[in-house]
């Protein structure tokens, strides 16, 4: 619980609000995957070895342990593990060449125009080809680096409240690029101190929490919800005024979707009334601004009225 | 007959300009950000962002020293507003800025050592004074520390709600400096006003000290 103090309309009271406790999602198992996970949901296995007739344990190598409470929340919750994997991996001991079976790609299922138009994935697969993470020498990026498929779960598209929605895109970011991950092992190239690459920005926690990396680290477009075309760091926005202006990036970006939202339910008109503070000094509310404009043009129309009244009548 | 009544002393006279040219850079440096952009004119947003911050802290400071002044030294009573006979001065000090200043009539109430604020400048300088500077500092001191305030309540972005009262306490205040600027030219002459701000004198013009009209306004 935070105890955070807001300023109300007109009596400027000071209350105290408590944040809610975040509702514990409901999760649905696929019972056909039960087997599976008696292994690779568990950091330690069992098995029979009917050689030695006795109960064997070892430790599951980290990248084949499954988190079964992120699994049944990703995107693919209601896939059986042999819709990608092999069916002979129903069978123990499992085959050593198992180990060298072609996995599907991406593409593959997104690729098919039928399968959610909408979504774009033939346009999210060329902007990747453009991005510094495949162009870069030697990469070893692809879709699967930064969604893993057993636990990647869509925040962007979604109610969810834009806050997770900012720290779960950037903990993607960061699991490479904190400088404790994989960058270093796959580059040999560490990243390390974020914070003082970015120091330039006012306040860079702040920022880290209220945008995503990819609000300044891509290319934007407009048919795409979310960018995927990630520029080398020497082409990333600097200019504080991207954001935070009336034409804010964060619109085509990060508040896209909500955006999109609003328009459908309620028209174009409420955006333009009830136009959201996106960040500071963005202009919030065309409305006001009118009313602030023809307030001045009064004051002013009056006060050379006024005055010319007074040297007419000197 | 003239003479010279000595009514803004050096602290008073020290606020105020301290004040108007703090809130000088806020206005532009607030305009610059409201309105800021990749392709717009406006000071660049880091710097206006600096430039804004600075003097609002400091005119914190500065509404502080004028808080606690007012209280000591006893000028705070001529933001006091007299509730009886109200409406009766409002409208004789709103006849005389659109009709009387015209016909060569005499201010109902003259600046003197009694009085140093018509009935419409009390009434504005108080809302002003303390109620959209404390909320302009309230919402300004928020936004310097986002995360004290609260993301939403009753369904409004608390965020938001801050941001908009701060940019409206803004324009009031850039509003009312318009105004202010341009009834200061009121006096004897056009700058008599601007002078007595800086001298602290104020000329008595013997025809208007002790109106009688105005003490009987003033009374009712």
């Amino acid at each position: 619980m935070k105890i955070r103090f807001f300023i109300l309309l007109a009596l400027l009271p000071i209350s105290v609000s408590l944040r809610s406790q975040d509702s514990i999602p409901k999760i649905e198992s696929n019972p056909d995957n039960n087997f599976c996970l008696s292994c690779h949901g568990n950091r330690w296995y069992t098995y029979w070895n009917s050689d030695s007739t006795q109960q064997i344990q070892h430790k599951m190598f980290k990248d084949l342990v499954i988190d079964s409470i992120e699994f049944y929340q990703n995107n693919h919750k209601t896939f059986a593990c042999t819709d990608c994997h092999s069916s002979e991996y129903n069978n123990l001991p499992h085959k050593s060449d198992l180990k060298l079976e072609q996995m599907p790609a991406c593409m593959d299922c997104h690729d098919d125009s039928e399968f959610k138009p909408g979504l774009n994935f033939k346009t999210i697969s060329d902007e990747f080809d453009k991005s510094v993470h495949a162009t870069r020498e030697n990469s070893k990026t692809n879709c699967w680096s930064c969604h893993n498929p057993h636990s990647y779960r869509i925040t962007t598209r979604s109610e969810h409240n834009l806050k997770e929605v900012v720290a779960y895109d950037n903990s993607i970011c960061l699991e490479c690029h904190s400088g404790m991950g994989k960058f270093d092992l796959l580059y040999g190239d560490p990243k390390s101190n974020l914070l003082a690459k970015h120091q330039w920005l006012p306040d860079p926690v702040k920022h880290f929490k209220s945008a995503r990396c990819i609000e300044c680290h891509t290319e934007i477009r407009e048919d795409m919800l979310v960018a995927h075309n990630i520029r080398p760091k020497e082409e990333a926005v600097k200019t504080c005024a991207a954001c935070h202006s009336a034409d804010s990036r964060l619109k085509h970006t990060l508040y896209k979707y909500q955006l999109q939202q609003q328009r459908e339910e309620k028209g174009v008109f409420s955006t333009i009334v009830s136009g959201r503070v996106l960040a500071v000094g963005t202009n919030p509310s065309p409305i006001l601004n009118l009313i602030s404009l023809l307030m001045v043009a009064m004051a002013f129309g009056g006060i050379i009225i006024h005055s010319l009244i007074r040297i007419f009548k000197k | 007959m003239s003479g010279k009544v000595y009514l803004y002393p050096i602290w008073i006279r020290m606020w105020h300009w301290t004040n108007a040219l703090l809130c000088l850079i806020l206005i532009v440096s607030g305009i610059s950000m409201h309105y800021a952009g990749p392709k717009s004119p406006s000071i660049r947003f880091d710097i206006a962002v600096s430039m804004h911050n600075i003097s609002g802290i400091i005119l914190t400071a500065s509404y502080v020293i004028f808080f606690v002044g007012n209280l000591v030294s006893g000028n705070g009573r001529n933001y006091l507003i007299q509730f009886t006979g109200f409406r009766k001065r409002m409208w004789k000090q709103i006849y005389y800025y659109s009709i009387g200043v015209f016909k060569k009539e005499q201010p109902p109430f003259p600046i003197g050592r009694e009085r140093k604020f018509n009935p419409l400048q009390q009434v504005t300088y108080a809302v002003i004074m303390y109620f959209f500077m404390p909320v302009i500092f309230i919402t300004g001191w928020a936004l310097l520390f986002p995360d004290i305030i609260v993301e939403e309540w009753l369904g409004i972005n608390g965020f938001a709600a801050t941001d908009v009262l701060h940019i409206v306490g803004g324009f009031m205040v850039s509003f009312f400096l318009l105004i202010h600027l341009y009834f200061a030219t009121m006096g004897k002459t056009p700058t008599e006003h601007y002078k007595s701000m800086i001298t602290g004198y104020h000329e008595d013009h013997e025809e208007h000290a002790g109106h009688p009209e105005a003490k009987a306004a003033d009374h009712k």
